[in-house]
Protein backbone atom coordinates (compact mmCIF):
# COMPACT_ATOMS: atom_id res chain seq x y z
CA UNK A 1 0.00 0.00 0.00
CA UNK A 2 2.77 2.29 0.74
CA UNK A 3 4.44 1.51 -2.36
CA UNK A 4 1.73 2.59 -4.53
CA UNK A 5 1.29 5.83 -2.50
CA UNK A 6 4.55 6.75 -3.17
CA UNK A 7 4.67 5.74 -7.08
CA UNK A 8 0.81 7.57 -7.00
CA UNK A 9 2.28 11.07 -5.63
CA UNK A 10 5.63 10.99 -7.45
CA UNK A 11 3.46 10.89 -10.75
CA UNK A 12 1.67 13.71 -9.52
CA UNK A 13 4.58 15.66 -8.44
CA UNK A 14 6.09 14.90 -11.97
CA UNK A 15 2.70 16.07 -13.39
CA UNK A 16 3.43 19.12 -11.86
CA UNK A 17 6.99 20.01 -12.61
CA UNK A 18 6.19 19.21 -16.49
CA UNK A 19 3.42 22.00 -16.19
CA UNK A 20 5.62 24.49 -14.53
CA UNK A 21 8.52 23.43 -17.61
CA UNK A 22 5.65 24.00 -20.12
CA UNK A 23 4.75 27.57 -18.91
CA UNK A 24 8.44 28.91 -18.61
CA UNK A 25 9.53 27.26 -22.28
CA UNK A 26 5.81 28.88 -23.87
CA UNK A 27 5.86 31.66 -26.16
CA UNK A 28 7.38 35.28 -24.23
CA UNK A 29 5.03 37.82 -25.37
CA UNK A 30 7.23 41.22 -26.27
CA UNK A 31 6.06 43.90 -23.41
CA UNK A 32 4.47 47.32 -25.09
CA UNK A 33 4.90 50.70 -23.91
CA UNK A 34 2.45 53.80 -23.81
CA UNK A 35 3.84 57.29 -23.76
CA UNK A 36 1.42 60.46 -22.61
CA UNK A 37 2.49 64.00 -21.96
CA UNK A 38 1.47 67.08 -20.44
CA UNK A 39 2.99 70.45 -19.59
CA UNK A 40 4.07 72.66 -17.24
CA UNK A 41 2.06 75.24 -17.27
CA UNK A 42 -0.74 73.37 -18.76
CA UNK A 43 -2.09 74.56 -21.23
CA UNK A 44 1.03 76.35 -22.69
CA UNK A 45 1.52 79.02 -24.33
CA UNK A 46 3.64 81.04 -26.81
CA UNK A 47 7.01 81.01 -25.01
CA UNK A 48 9.06 78.69 -22.73
CA UNK A 49 7.46 75.40 -21.02
CA UNK A 50 8.41 72.45 -19.51
CA UNK A 51 6.83 69.38 -21.27
CA UNK A 52 6.27 66.25 -19.10
CA UNK A 53 6.38 63.55 -20.44
CA UNK A 54 5.45 59.81 -19.12
CA UNK A 55 6.67 56.07 -20.16
CA UNK A 56 4.84 53.35 -18.94
CA UNK A 57 4.25 49.58 -19.53
CA UNK A 58 0.51 48.05 -19.90
CA UNK A 59 -0.07 47.43 -16.55
CA UNK A 60 1.02 50.64 -15.84
CA UNK A 61 4.26 50.96 -14.21
CA UNK A 62 6.45 53.71 -14.59
CA UNK A 63 9.87 53.28 -17.03
CA UNK A 64 13.03 54.59 -16.05
CA UNK A 65 16.10 54.96 -18.32
CA UNK A 66 14.54 55.70 -21.55
CA UNK A 67 16.59 58.14 -24.09
CA UNK A 68 13.82 60.54 -24.83
CA UNK A 69 13.41 63.16 -27.28
CA UNK A 70 10.89 65.15 -28.72
CA UNK A 71 10.18 67.00 -32.51
CA UNK A 72 7.43 69.66 -32.74
CA UNK A 73 6.25 70.59 -36.04
CA UNK A 74 3.94 73.60 -36.63
CA UNK A 75 0.92 73.01 -38.63
CA UNK A 76 1.84 75.63 -41.10
CA UNK A 77 4.93 76.65 -43.10
CA UNK A 78 7.00 79.56 -41.13
CA UNK A 79 7.95 78.16 -38.02
CA UNK A 80 11.25 76.66 -36.46
CA UNK A 81 10.73 73.07 -35.04
CA UNK A 82 10.90 72.57 -31.83
CA UNK A 83 13.19 69.97 -31.06
CA UNK A 84 14.85 68.69 -27.30
CA UNK A 85 16.01 65.83 -25.07
CA UNK A 86 13.95 64.41 -22.22
CA UNK A 87 15.70 64.31 -18.59
CA UNK A 88 14.47 61.76 -16.39
CA UNK A 89 13.24 63.18 -13.13
CA UNK A 90 12.42 59.54 -12.11
CA UNK A 91 8.90 57.72 -11.52
CA UNK A 92 8.65 57.26 -15.45
CA UNK A 93 8.83 60.96 -15.85
CA UNK A 94 11.18 62.91 -18.00
CA UNK A 95 10.98 66.67 -18.57
CA UNK A 96 11.88 68.32 -22.08
CA UNK A 97 11.98 72.23 -22.01
CA UNK A 98 10.68 74.01 -25.03
CA UNK A 99 9.99 77.57 -26.41
CA UNK A 100 7.16 78.02 -28.60
CA UNK A 101 7.73 80.78 -30.87
CA UNK A 102 3.72 80.56 -32.49
CA UNK A 103 0.49 80.26 -31.24
CA UNK A 104 -2.03 77.26 -32.96
CA UNK A 105 -1.72 74.02 -33.30
CA UNK A 106 2.02 72.04 -33.19
CA UNK A 107 2.07 67.97 -33.77
CA UNK A 108 4.89 67.02 -31.14
CA UNK A 109 6.12 63.64 -31.78
CA UNK A 110 7.62 62.19 -28.71
CA UNK A 111 10.32 58.98 -29.15
CA UNK A 112 11.54 56.60 -25.90
CA UNK A 113 14.66 54.09 -26.76
CA UNK A 114 14.45 51.34 -24.84
CA UNK A 115 17.82 48.64 -24.97
CA UNK A 116 15.47 46.32 -27.17
CA UNK A 117 12.43 48.94 -28.58
CA UNK A 118 11.45 52.43 -29.77
CA UNK A 119 8.36 53.73 -28.67
CA UNK A 120 7.27 56.32 -30.68
CA UNK A 121 3.65 58.94 -30.17
CA UNK A 122 2.68 61.88 -32.04
CA UNK A 123 0.69 64.18 -29.58
CA UNK A 124 -1.46 67.38 -30.65
CA UNK A 125 -0.28 70.31 -29.00
CA UNK A 126 -2.25 73.34 -28.80
CA UNK A 127 -0.51 76.39 -27.80
CA UNK A 128 -2.34 79.41 -26.60
CA UNK A 129 -1.43 83.21 -27.59
CA UNK A 130 -1.13 84.37 -23.87
CA UNK A 131 -1.91 82.19 -20.94
CA UNK A 132 -5.79 81.14 -21.37
CA UNK A 133 -8.22 82.45 -18.42
CA UNK A 134 -10.91 79.88 -18.68
CA UNK A 135 -8.77 77.31 -16.71
CA UNK A 136 -8.84 73.86 -18.34
CA UNK A 137 -11.17 70.62 -18.06
CA UNK A 138 -8.12 68.63 -19.84
CA UNK A 139 -4.72 67.71 -18.18
CA UNK A 140 -3.16 66.06 -20.87
CA UNK A 141 -2.45 65.79 -24.53
CA UNK A 142 -4.04 63.67 -26.85
CA UNK A 143 -2.29 61.45 -29.41
CA UNK A 144 -3.06 61.64 -33.04
CA UNK A 145 -3.87 57.97 -32.92
CA UNK A 146 -5.97 58.12 -29.92
CA UNK A 147 -9.90 57.67 -30.93
CA UNK A 148 -12.37 57.55 -28.70
CA UNK A 149 -12.45 53.63 -29.22
CA UNK A 150 -15.36 52.99 -25.86
CA UNK A 151 -17.82 55.02 -27.80
CA UNK A 152 -17.22 53.45 -31.73
CA UNK A 153 -19.17 50.65 -32.14
CA UNK A 154 -19.30 50.33 -35.87
CA UNK A 155 -16.42 52.79 -37.38
CA UNK A 156 -17.86 52.02 -41.22
CA UNK A 157 -20.86 53.07 -40.40
CA UNK A 158 -19.62 56.54 -37.96
CA UNK A 159 -19.17 59.97 -38.61
CA UNK A 160 -16.45 61.41 -36.43
CA UNK A 161 -15.93 65.66 -35.65
CA UNK A 162 -13.54 66.02 -33.74
CA UNK A 163 -13.41 69.59 -31.76
CA UNK A 164 -9.32 69.96 -30.96
CA UNK A 165 -7.69 71.17 -28.08
CA UNK A 166 -7.20 75.02 -28.62
CA UNK A 167 -10.79 75.28 -30.72
CA UNK A 168 -12.03 77.97 -28.06
CA UNK A 169 -9.01 79.71 -28.91
CA UNK A 170 -9.48 79.70 -32.91
CA UNK A 171 -12.97 80.67 -32.42
CA UNK A 172 -11.89 83.75 -30.65
CA UNK A 173 -9.74 84.30 -32.92
CA UNK A 174 -11.69 84.13 -35.91
CA UNK A 175 -11.13 81.14 -37.27
CA UNK A 176 -13.78 78.58 -35.86
CA UNK A 177 -14.78 78.18 -38.87
CA UNK A 178 -11.74 76.17 -40.01
CA UNK A 179 -12.49 73.64 -36.85
CA UNK A 180 -15.90 71.91 -37.83
CA UNK A 181 -17.85 71.80 -40.94
CA UNK A 182 -21.26 73.91 -41.17
CA UNK A 183 -22.98 71.01 -42.24
CA UNK A 184 -23.15 67.23 -41.69
CA UNK A 185 -24.12 64.70 -44.54
CA UNK A 186 -25.19 61.36 -42.88
CA UNK A 187 -27.07 58.56 -44.76
CA UNK A 188 -29.14 55.48 -43.63
CA UNK A 189 -27.94 53.43 -46.17
CA UNK A 190 -24.22 54.20 -45.03
CA UNK A 191 -22.62 56.03 -42.57
CA UNK A 192 -25.81 56.99 -40.19
CA UNK A 193 -23.94 57.67 -36.84
CA UNK A 194 -22.38 60.97 -35.76
CA UNK A 195 -19.87 61.07 -33.10
CA UNK A 196 -18.42 64.41 -31.69
CA UNK A 197 -15.51 64.43 -29.64
CA UNK A 198 -14.51 67.01 -27.66
CA UNK A 199 -11.19 67.65 -26.90
CA UNK A 200 -11.39 71.32 -26.01
CA UNK A 201 -10.30 72.53 -22.62
CA UNK A 202 -13.62 74.05 -22.51
CA UNK A 203 -17.03 72.48 -22.73
CA UNK A 204 -19.13 73.37 -26.49
CA UNK A 205 -22.25 73.28 -28.21
CA UNK A 206 -22.63 71.70 -31.58
CA UNK A 207 -26.28 71.57 -32.80
CA UNK A 208 -28.20 69.42 -30.59
CA UNK A 209 -25.39 68.76 -28.27
CA UNK A 210 -24.09 69.93 -25.23
CA UNK A 211 -20.50 68.44 -25.15
CA UNK A 212 -18.46 68.70 -21.95
CA UNK A 213 -14.20 69.28 -22.35
CA UNK A 214 -13.07 65.13 -22.51
CA UNK A 215 -16.77 64.34 -23.74
CA UNK A 216 -18.13 62.62 -26.68
CA UNK A 217 -21.35 61.53 -28.18
CA UNK A 218 -22.74 59.47 -30.45
CA UNK A 219 -26.13 59.11 -31.73
CA UNK A 220 -27.36 56.76 -34.32
CA UNK A 221 -30.10 57.92 -36.52
CA UNK A 222 -32.54 55.88 -38.13
CA UNK A 223 -35.05 58.07 -39.99
CA UNK A 224 -34.18 60.51 -42.58
CA UNK A 225 -34.26 64.39 -41.04
CA UNK A 226 -32.50 67.72 -41.37
CA UNK A 227 -31.44 69.24 -38.05
CA UNK A 228 -30.66 73.19 -38.34
CA UNK A 229 -29.26 74.11 -35.12
CA UNK A 230 -26.93 75.90 -33.09
CA UNK A 231 -22.87 75.91 -32.76
CA UNK A 232 -20.86 77.75 -30.44
CA UNK A 233 -17.60 77.02 -32.78
CA UNK A 234 -18.70 78.71 -36.25
CA UNK A 235 -18.93 82.27 -36.56
CA UNK A 236 -22.39 81.72 -38.33
CA UNK A 237 -23.48 79.89 -34.94
CA UNK A 238 -24.78 77.46 -37.55
CA UNK A 239 -25.03 73.58 -37.40
CA UNK A 240 -26.89 71.25 -39.76
CA UNK A 241 -27.45 68.03 -39.90
CA UNK A 242 -28.97 66.01 -42.59
CA UNK A 243 -29.38 62.28 -42.97
CA UNK A 244 -30.54 61.35 -46.10
CA UNK A 245 -32.52 57.56 -47.18
CA UNK B 1 1.28 7.12 10.87
CA UNK B 2 0.42 5.80 7.50
CA UNK B 3 -3.49 7.59 7.84
CA UNK B 4 -2.08 10.82 8.69
CA UNK B 5 0.67 10.75 5.82
CA UNK B 6 -2.19 10.46 3.71
CA UNK B 7 -3.93 12.87 4.75
CA UNK B 8 -0.93 15.50 4.82
CA UNK B 9 -0.39 14.29 1.43
CA UNK B 10 -3.83 14.81 0.23
CA UNK B 11 -3.57 18.39 1.69
CA UNK B 12 -0.31 19.09 -0.99
CA UNK B 13 -2.12 17.47 -3.66
CA UNK B 14 -4.68 19.97 -3.52
CA UNK B 15 -2.84 22.99 -2.66
CA UNK B 16 -0.72 22.91 -5.82
CA UNK B 17 -3.62 22.20 -7.83
CA UNK B 18 -5.30 24.77 -6.84
CA UNK B 19 -2.06 26.93 -7.42
CA UNK B 20 -1.65 25.44 -10.70
CA UNK B 21 -4.88 25.91 -12.04
CA UNK B 22 -4.62 30.01 -11.59
CA UNK B 23 -6.75 32.56 -10.87
CA UNK B 24 -9.53 32.69 -13.08
CA UNK B 25 -10.37 36.24 -14.34
CA UNK B 26 -13.94 37.34 -12.28
CA UNK B 27 -16.07 39.79 -14.62
CA UNK B 28 -17.77 42.33 -13.26
CA UNK B 29 -20.43 44.27 -15.70
CA UNK B 30 -20.10 48.07 -15.64
CA UNK B 31 -21.94 50.73 -16.96
CA UNK B 32 -20.17 51.52 -19.88
CA UNK B 33 -20.56 47.72 -20.64
CA UNK B 34 -24.05 48.38 -21.59
CA UNK B 35 -23.13 51.99 -24.04
CA UNK B 36 -23.32 50.15 -27.49
CA UNK B 37 -26.40 49.29 -26.75
CA UNK B 38 -28.34 52.57 -26.28
CA UNK B 39 -30.27 53.74 -29.05
CA UNK B 40 -30.19 57.48 -27.89
CA UNK B 41 -27.30 60.21 -28.25
CA UNK B 42 -24.32 58.21 -25.59
CA UNK B 43 -22.43 60.23 -23.39
CA UNK B 44 -18.76 58.67 -23.07
CA UNK B 45 -17.31 58.71 -20.67
CA UNK B 46 -20.95 58.54 -19.04
CA UNK B 47 -20.97 62.04 -17.18
CA UNK B 48 -20.64 62.63 -13.61
CA UNK B 49 -23.66 65.07 -12.37
CA UNK B 50 -23.22 67.36 -9.39
CA UNK B 51 -25.02 65.91 -6.49
CA UNK B 52 -27.80 68.90 -6.58
CA UNK B 53 -30.49 69.17 -4.42
CA UNK B 54 -33.91 70.78 -5.04
CA UNK B 55 -37.24 71.17 -3.37
CA UNK B 56 -39.41 68.80 -5.12
CA UNK B 57 -43.04 68.21 -5.38
CA UNK B 58 -42.80 65.27 -3.10
CA UNK B 59 -42.75 67.26 0.07
CA UNK B 60 -38.99 66.65 0.52
CA UNK B 61 -36.26 68.04 -1.13
CA UNK B 62 -34.88 65.97 -4.14
CA UNK B 63 -31.07 65.11 -3.62
CA UNK B 64 -29.88 63.31 -6.89
CA UNK B 65 -27.33 61.17 -4.45
CA UNK B 66 -30.59 59.75 -2.90
CA UNK B 67 -32.02 58.15 -5.88
CA UNK B 68 -28.46 56.15 -5.80
CA UNK B 69 -29.57 52.79 -7.59
CA UNK B 70 -32.41 53.90 -9.79
CA UNK B 71 -32.36 55.04 -12.94
CA UNK B 72 -33.93 58.78 -14.11
CA UNK B 73 -35.19 60.38 -16.82
CA UNK B 74 -34.82 63.84 -16.12
CA UNK B 75 -36.60 66.83 -18.36
CA UNK B 76 -36.67 70.66 -18.14
CA UNK B 77 -39.64 72.21 -19.18
CA UNK B 78 -42.79 74.96 -17.72
CA UNK B 79 -45.91 74.33 -16.90
CA UNK B 80 -47.29 76.25 -19.44
CA UNK B 81 -45.26 75.13 -22.26
CA UNK B 82 -48.00 74.72 -25.03
CA UNK B 83 -46.95 71.97 -26.89
CA UNK B 84 -43.19 70.23 -26.39
CA UNK B 85 -43.56 69.88 -22.55
CA UNK B 86 -46.94 67.98 -22.56
CA UNK B 87 -45.88 66.17 -25.42
CA UNK B 88 -42.77 64.91 -23.80
CA UNK B 89 -44.37 64.66 -20.71
CA UNK B 90 -46.90 62.10 -22.91
CA UNK B 91 -44.45 60.16 -24.21
CA UNK B 92 -42.30 59.96 -20.94
CA UNK B 93 -45.96 58.42 -19.34
CA UNK B 94 -45.88 55.87 -21.81
CA UNK B 95 -42.49 54.89 -21.34
CA UNK B 96 -43.20 54.48 -17.83
CA UNK B 97 -46.46 52.54 -18.37
CA UNK B 98 -45.32 50.29 -20.46
CA UNK B 99 -42.34 49.27 -18.63
CA UNK B 100 -44.97 49.16 -15.89
CA UNK B 101 -44.20 51.67 -13.70
CA UNK B 102 -40.98 50.37 -12.03
CA UNK B 103 -39.99 51.30 -8.74
CA UNK B 104 -36.61 51.54 -10.07
CA UNK B 105 -37.40 54.43 -12.38
CA UNK B 106 -37.71 57.70 -11.58
CA UNK B 107 -39.57 60.66 -14.07
CA UNK B 108 -38.28 64.22 -13.10
CA UNK B 109 -39.68 67.02 -14.36
CA UNK B 110 -37.57 70.20 -13.54
CA UNK B 111 -39.47 73.69 -14.00
CA UNK B 112 -37.56 76.52 -16.31
CA UNK B 113 -40.13 79.00 -15.06
CA UNK B 114 -39.97 78.86 -11.33
CA UNK B 115 -41.61 82.50 -11.41
CA UNK B 116 -44.93 81.27 -12.56
CA UNK B 117 -44.15 77.62 -11.78
CA UNK B 118 -45.23 77.66 -7.89
CA UNK B 119 -44.48 74.21 -6.14
CA UNK B 120 -48.30 74.03 -6.42
CA UNK B 121 -48.92 74.38 -9.51
CA UNK B 122 -46.21 72.33 -10.31
CA UNK B 123 -47.34 69.52 -8.37
CA UNK B 124 -50.64 69.83 -10.16
CA UNK B 125 -49.19 69.21 -13.46
CA UNK B 126 -46.59 66.59 -12.73
CA UNK B 127 -49.40 64.35 -11.50
CA UNK B 128 -51.61 65.01 -13.79
CA UNK B 129 -49.39 62.85 -16.05
CA UNK B 130 -48.77 60.45 -13.25
CA UNK B 131 -49.26 60.98 -9.53
CA UNK B 132 -45.14 59.57 -9.36
CA UNK B 133 -43.43 61.81 -11.25
CA UNK B 134 -41.73 64.10 -9.51
CA UNK B 135 -41.17 67.84 -9.91
CA UNK B 136 -38.47 70.28 -8.81
CA UNK B 137 -38.53 74.12 -8.46
CA UNK B 138 -35.89 76.20 -7.23
CA UNK B 139 -35.07 79.66 -8.16
CA UNK B 140 -31.74 81.68 -9.07
CA UNK B 141 -27.88 80.14 -8.72
CA UNK B 142 -29.55 76.13 -8.20
CA UNK B 143 -31.32 76.02 -11.14
CA UNK B 144 -28.80 77.80 -13.28
CA UNK B 145 -26.22 75.31 -12.04
CA UNK B 146 -28.92 71.81 -12.80
CA UNK B 147 -28.68 73.41 -16.02
CA UNK B 148 -25.12 74.00 -16.91
CA UNK B 149 -24.49 70.42 -15.68
CA UNK B 150 -27.05 69.35 -18.44
CA UNK B 151 -26.16 72.19 -21.21
CA UNK B 152 -30.02 73.05 -20.78
CA UNK B 153 -30.54 76.74 -22.08
CA UNK B 154 -34.02 78.55 -21.47
CA UNK B 155 -34.87 82.05 -22.65
CA UNK B 156 -37.82 84.32 -22.28
CA UNK B 157 -39.87 85.57 -25.72
CA UNK B 158 -42.18 88.06 -24.21
CA UNK B 159 -45.60 87.77 -26.10
CA UNK B 160 -47.41 90.79 -25.05
CA UNK B 161 -47.15 93.73 -23.18
CA UNK B 162 -47.64 92.00 -19.66
CA UNK B 163 -44.43 91.29 -18.10
CA UNK B 164 -46.02 87.17 -17.12
CA UNK B 165 -46.86 87.03 -21.22
CA UNK B 166 -43.84 84.81 -22.40
CA UNK B 167 -43.33 81.71 -23.67
CA UNK B 168 -39.56 80.20 -22.74
CA UNK B 169 -37.85 78.82 -25.33
CA UNK B 170 -35.71 75.78 -24.05
CA UNK B 171 -33.65 72.66 -24.43
CA UNK B 172 -36.32 70.09 -25.02
CA UNK B 173 -33.88 67.28 -24.71
CA UNK B 174 -34.76 64.07 -22.27
CA UNK B 175 -31.84 63.26 -20.13
CA UNK B 176 -31.35 59.24 -18.81
CA UNK B 177 -28.92 59.20 -15.56
CA UNK B 178 -27.68 55.49 -14.86
CA UNK B 179 -27.94 53.89 -10.82
CA UNK B 180 -24.64 55.58 -10.22
CA UNK B 181 -25.71 58.83 -10.47
CA UNK B 182 -24.26 59.64 -13.92
CA UNK B 183 -25.76 60.76 -17.39
CA UNK B 184 -25.47 58.02 -19.66
CA UNK B 185 -27.91 58.78 -22.66
CA UNK B 186 -29.86 61.87 -23.81
CA UNK B 187 -32.78 62.09 -26.45
CA UNK B 188 -33.95 65.02 -28.18
CA UNK B 189 -36.89 66.22 -28.94
CA UNK B 190 -39.06 64.01 -31.33
CA UNK B 191 -37.43 61.09 -30.34
CA UNK B 192 -39.70 58.03 -30.65
CA UNK B 193 -40.68 57.18 -27.27
CA UNK B 194 -39.90 53.47 -28.24
CA UNK B 195 -36.54 54.18 -28.08
CA UNK B 196 -36.32 55.96 -24.78
CA UNK B 197 -38.16 52.54 -23.46
CA UNK B 198 -35.47 50.52 -24.94
CA UNK B 199 -32.69 52.22 -23.28
CA UNK B 200 -34.57 52.30 -19.53
CA UNK B 201 -35.01 48.91 -20.76
CA UNK B 202 -31.59 47.67 -21.01
CA UNK B 203 -30.37 50.46 -18.01
CA UNK B 204 -32.66 48.79 -15.88
CA UNK B 205 -32.05 45.09 -16.69
CA UNK B 206 -28.15 46.18 -16.13
CA UNK B 207 -28.81 47.06 -12.29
Amino acid sequence: MRHYLIVFFTIVAAGFIGMSLVQQNAPQVEPSYQLAMSSNPFPPSVGPTTLLIALSDDAGNPIDGADLTIHGDYMADGAIPVDGYGRSVGDGLYEVHATWSRFGIWLVEATATLEDQVIEDTFEVFVYAVPTSLGSKQTHFRSIFQRNETISVDPEREYHVVIPNGANELIKSGRGNDVIPEEIVLSLSGKNVLIIENNDVVDHIVGPFFVRSGEAVRQEYTEPMVYVGTCSIRYSAQFNIVVEE
Amino acid sequence: MTRRYLIGLWIVVIALAGCASGSGSSETASSESYQSQLRGAVVNPPRQLIDFEMPSTQGEDFRLSDYSGKVILLYFGYRTCPDVCPTTFAELGLVYSELGEPEDLEVVFVSVDPERDTMDVLKLYTEAFNEKFIGLRDEGDTLQTVMSEFGVIATKEFVGDSPLSYLIDHTATVFLIGPDGRLQSQYLYGTDYRTILHDVEIVLDAT
